[in-house]
């Protein structure tokens, strides 16, 4: 049987999306800190990255695959 | 706060919601698809019509990040815990012992598919049991359209209190219930009333399917017995204890089950030849070579039973609570204002996490001592636990980025007042007949989300909003939301699609859609109807 790469399944592509929105939340929380809007933002930039794997992969890359 | 309440406002306040119900039920996409577009929106609708600035939108992001990595944790603990019993094959012992002790088929059917799946959702939740009990019913011979359809009907009266009482806790969050208040017990009081009601009725419709009348007087003495002591149970430790109101009475009644099967009535051989959900051709156990012949039934049931003792003695005894509830994790969150004077208010601990006396705590330590356990019994093949581990990932994530996804939503709606608005919106057009609609709301959040905690993220702040508009019952409604949400865990499709996956049905969800449909939407407008004549005339 072919062994997949975990990193190529969707499961792979959301623990992905999982790393990318605790790394943004800790930029956030950084931001918070330093009383910067700009690093803040740099977050909340990072966090709509990391929920839009999925429809992006879903949608963009393996349809395109196909 | 000075948001003007008009069409416009509240149509863009709706749209994610309307977005995430047209992505799912029209275009069929997953949670994990969907959540993000609703996001998009939220965000799009808080800047401009709404007048926030970005900061506030991060700032409120990073309050749904934090809050959904609790919920995460149990996702994911919950469900290595099922793995440890699944690698050790020990779900096979469970079934088997069963049938051996209990000769009823009807009993059987009943101890599996109601009481033994709702004692799985009182510890993990998830759609874990619905994934467990369908192959497990297969196994008796219940057709597998049947298996999926008893199992999301046994496990839905304990989504709220079950998993350690995780939705309830995120109602209470949501709605900003304080824990222990009047107002707190008086919404888990009609939650549970609501369920208590939804648990007698799952008994008796499953006692239907198994042979219509004749089944449901067979059956009816046991469905009563149980209920009193699952769903009754549930309401009486709903104004003790929250956390336990479904565990302890699930746990009881998995008991006392086999306490009634010596019971004159059904401590016979006894079934219905005919039973429309039966498979009478096949009712040979294929799995026979996996089951480990020297494992007993309390040793299959042993992770479940140290994750009620240790529950027990961590959330009953006031010292050990209290040292280990001090140690506490919350984060600094600044304060925030949109342009139309909404503040959100700075805080050095916002939502704490109590590490030592959280769900997920216990849950992690009983799946680590059962895998421990059951390797060391050589019960676990080598790969076994780094097996249950990667599979513990791979179901969590699917569901965890849906869940991230929708409680920034829900932060972003709160925090930006389109939730506020949007409950005005209905309250000064529906009046107190929001009341029949409440519980579809809850309903509507289960089905989308497959969750009864995301839906009541999603939609505890706007109930409470709501009724306090319309000067009624906020408990009630509460109540309503959160009972409206465990019945939508019976037809939700991510749950179906779970329960026809481990069937080997994929594919033939539609067919059960439509019998769900027809029980829970009955349900829901009874409890609507309850509702709006005890509290709106």
């Amino acid at each position: 049987m072919e062994k997949s790469n975990f990193w190529k399944t969707k499961a792979g592509a959301l623990t992905i999306g999982f790393i990318i929105a605790m790394i943004s939340f800790v930029i956030t929380l950084v931001g918070i800190k330093m009383n910067s809007e700009m690093v803040q933002n740099l977050g909340l930039v990072l966090v709509i990255i990391a929920v839009l794997i999925s429809p992006v992969k879903v949608f963009i890359i393996d349809r395109k695959n196909k | 706060m000075n948001i003007p309440v008009n069409f416009a406002m509240w149509g863009m306040a709706f749209l994610p919601i309307i977005v995430l119900i047209v992505l799912m039920i029209k275009f069929h996409w997953g949670a994990t698809e969907a959540a993000p577009v609703g996001l998009l929106v939220t965000i799009f609708s808080a800047m401009t019509f709404y007048k926030a600035p970005a900061h506030l939108v991060a700032v409120e992001s990073a309050k749904g990040v934090w809050s959904s990595l609790v919920i995460l944790l149990i996702i994911w603990t919950a469900i290595l815990l099922y793995q440890a019993g699944e690698e050790a094959n020990a779900f096979l012992v469970i079934k088997n012992e069963l049938s051996k002790l209990i000769p009823n088929e009807l009993l059987l059917i009943l101890a599996l598919g109601w009481v033994f799946v709702s004692f799985l959702q009182g510890i993990t939740g998830f759609g874990v049991p619905v994934a467990v009990a369908a192959p497990l019913l297969i196994g008796l011979g219940v057709k597998p359209i049947y298996a999926v359809v008893i199992s999301l009907l046994g496990q839905a009266w304990g989504n709220t209190f079950g998993t350690l009482g995780a939705a309830w806790d995120a109602l209470a969050d949501s709605a900003g219930l304080n824990k222990g208040s009047e107002e707190y017990f008086k919404a888990a009081f009609w939650a549970a009333v609501f369920l208590l009601a939804w648990d007698v009725i799952t008994g008796i419709i499953i006692c239907w399917f198994y042979g219509k009348g004749k089944a449901v007087k067979r059956g009816l003495p046991a469905v009563l017995v149980i209920s009193i002591i699952g769903g009754g149970g549930e309401l009486i430790l709903s104004q003790i204890n929250t956390t336990l109101s479904n565990f302890i009475p699930a746990v009881i009644a998995l008991v006392v089950v086999m306490l009634l099967c010596r019971m004159k009535m059904y401590n016979t051989e006894w079934k219905i030849d005919e039973s429309p959900i039966m498979d009478r051709d096949k009712t040979e156990i294929q799995e026979e070579s996996n089951v480990p012949e020297d494992m007993s039934l309390f040793q299959a049931f042993l992770p479940y039973l140290l994750l009620s003792v240790m529950t027990l003695v961590v959330l009953a005894v006031p010292s050990i609570n209290h040292a280990l509830g001090s140690i506490q994790i919350g984060i600094t969150v600044p304060e925030t204002r949109t342009g139309y004077g909404i503040v959100n208010a700075a805080s050095n601990n916002y939502s704490p996490i109590a590490i030592f006396t959280q769900a997920s705590m216990f849950l992690f330590l009983a799946a680590i001592i059962a895998l421990v356990y059951y390797k060391k019994k050589g019960w676990i093949k080598d790969g076994g636990v780094k097996s249950a581990f990667g599979n513990s990932i791979a179901m969590t994530m699917p569901s965890g980025m849906a869940v991230i996804g929708l409680v920034i939503m829900s932060k972003i709606m709160g925090g930006t007042g389109q939730t506020v608005v949007l409950s005005q919106g209905i309250a000064n057009v529906l009046g107190s007949k929001y009341l029949l609609l409440a519980p579809f709301v809850g309903l509507l959040g289960t089905f989308m989300t497959a969750s009864n905690m995301s839906s009541n993220i999603l939609f505890g702040g706007f109930q409470v909003t709501t009724a306090n508009l319309l000067n009624v019952s906020a408990p009630g409604v509460l109540g309503a939301q959160t009972a409206g949400g465990a019945i939508g865990a019976a037809v939700s499709p991510s749950k179906i699609i779970l329960g026809t996956t481990t069937a080997n049905i994929l594919g033939r969800e539609g067919e059960v859609l439509r019998i769900m449909l027809a029980i829970t939407i009955p349900a829901t407008i009874l409890i609507g109807a309850f509702l709006f004549i005890v509290f709106g005339l």
